[in-house]
């Protein structure tokens, strides 16, 4: 293990490189790599660049995000869309906004998010079915969940008119925080707290990343989870 | 209440924003402390309407759908107050509304439990998306829209169109009988007579042959021109009559 402790070594005898390479080794490279990106980083591409087995890049990631964790740092690394990202704690969201001068973020009217759920737990879904669902004319909350990246086209359903359907974006995985669609909360866990369900799948998360925003969550809703039924 | 909504000019309570008129009707059956499959139809449309003359009185936009549901609540009330067709299956007139305002309240807590993620996650910072110059030849993966297609077509088509200036342009002939009356007119003022078939003949197209013929017929109508013809299946003459015409008059009358 000791043997190819230079980088040169790694490059000359890749196989015996490959087997020994460490996550401890490599986690500087991989902290480079996920702080250089605008968008998430997946495993796998991780794996390829560095060389080194997905065994190897998890630890060097679980090392990450436990560091991050414990100590004081501004940034963490989280697990969104299939990738890794670095983002930064929520208690600086006031300094940062202070920062660049931003006053007011960008929100999602009661309307679009009403569409958008509907979007996310029933896709690939099409137009007169949200319709039918919200009981009002969708088509203008969807162009605006279409500018924001939200949801795009898959296809279009054989139907009379053959209407498009809609399904979500990588964006909206990584503006709610779940690595895959399947992770979104199913309708039975709504009857818990509201951000219980938020903190629930903060903690369900992979990496021990507790939000600095503690909320008084059921220890027994991680088990409701994986209980409830699929809605469909 | 529905008095009190109807007698002011503003209604008593500020109208909160509705998504829809599912979400009003959510809304009212809270209020009044209802059961979704227990609706009171009678009362709960009283107040639905309502709030729809509400809505109007404050000039806002009151959508069709909410007026489509207004006459959903009224035609379930009309079919509970019939008597029942003995021997037909029981069922409750309220039962798919109620099924319906199950499945869009489901939908509603799940925007909510969004909101309340988007509220939370919306303090955290990503690195922005920034353009890194990539080396020659890397191709990247982008994900794009229908819409993104759509405009990378409109672009190309236009390219295409700047680069490729038609090599000639062919303008339509086109032909008015106002045009043609006053050629024939010019033609007479000169020749007294001329042969009609004959010049018929020599066009170049069959529209303005046709175009032509129908500028004659007119002109004879007028007895500004009169045509004659010596025997059957000759030639056919047309000359000028004495009846004072101008290409004015055609100008003004077979403009187009």
């Amino acid at each position: 293990m000791n043997e190819t402790s230079t980088p040169v070594a790694v490059v000359e005898d890749v196989e015996d490189a490959r087997k020994e390479t460490s996550g401890e080794k490599i986690l500087p490279a991989v902290e480079a790599v996920l702080f250089s990106s605008p968008r998430p980083v997946r495993e796998k591409d991780l794996a390829e660049l560095l060389d080194a087995t997905p065994a190897a890049v998890g630890e060097a990631l679980a090392g990450l995000a436990a560091r991050a964790d414990v100590a004081d740092r501004g940034v963490r690394v989280e697990k969104v869309a299939g990738g890794w990202r670095f983002v930064t704690r929520p208690e600086f969201d006031s300094l940062l906004r202070k920062f660049h001068e931003v006053t007011e973020r960008s929100r999602l009217s009661l309307a679009a998010l009403e569409a958008l759920a509907i979007i996310a737990y029933r896709q690939p879904i099409t137009m007169p079915e949200i319709q039918e669902i919200r009981g009002v004319n969708s088509s203008s909350v969807l162009k605006t969940l279409f500018e924001k990246k939200l949801i795009t086209t898959a296809g279009k359903k054989a139907v009379v008119g053959s209407p498009f359907f809609y399904k979500t974006t990588s964006d909206f995985l990584m503006r709610f925080g779940l690595n895959e669609i399947s992770e979104l909360p199913r309708p039975e866990e709504l009857d818990a707290d509201l951000t219980a369900t938020v903190e629930a799948r903060e903690i369900a998360a992979p990496t021990a990343l507790a939000t600095s925003i503690h909320v008084e969550s059921d220890p027994d809703l991680d088990d409701e989870v994986s209980d409830a039924e699929a809605e469909d | 209440m529905a008095d009190e909504t109807l007698e002011g000019s503003l209604p008593p309570v500020a109208i909160p924003a509705f998504s829809g008129p599912l979400d009003l009707l959510l809304h009212l059956i809270r209020v009044n402390e209802v059961s979704i499959t227990d609706i009171p139809i009678a009362q709960i449309t009283e107040q639905y309407t309502s709030y729809l003359d509400a809505m109007r009185e404050l000039d806002l936009d009151v959508a069709s759908d909410y007026i489509a549901l207004a006459a959903e609540l009224i035609f379930i009330k009309s079919r509970m107050l019939l008597p029942r067709v003995p021997g037909e299956p029981e069922q409750d007139p309220r039962a798919d509304l109620a099924q319906r305002l199950l499945d869009y309240e489901k939908f509603k807590r799940s925007a909510e439990t969004l909101h309340a993620i988007d509220t939370l996650r919306g303090g955290l910072w990503p690195r922005p998306e920034t353009e890194i110059p990539r080396a020659e030849g890397v191709e990247e993966t982008l994900e794009i829209s229908l819409f993104d297609v759509i405009e990378a077509f409109r672009q190309a088509t236009e390219q295409y169109r700047l680069a490729h200036p038609p090599a000639l342009a062919i303008h339509h002939l086109r032909f008015s009988v106002g045009d043609k009356m006053i050629e024939l007119l010019e033609r007479l003022d000169q020749a007294r007579t001329m042969p009609l078939l004959d010049f018929l003949g020599r066009m170049n197209y069959r529209a303005e042959a046709v175009t032509t013929f129908l500028a004659c017929l007119e002109l004879i109508r007028l007895g500004v021109v009169r045509a004659f013809q010596t025997r059957p299946f000759a030639e056919i003459h047309a000359s000028r009559t004495e009846l004072p015409f101008t290409a004015q008059q055609i100008r003004d009358n077979y403009s187009e």
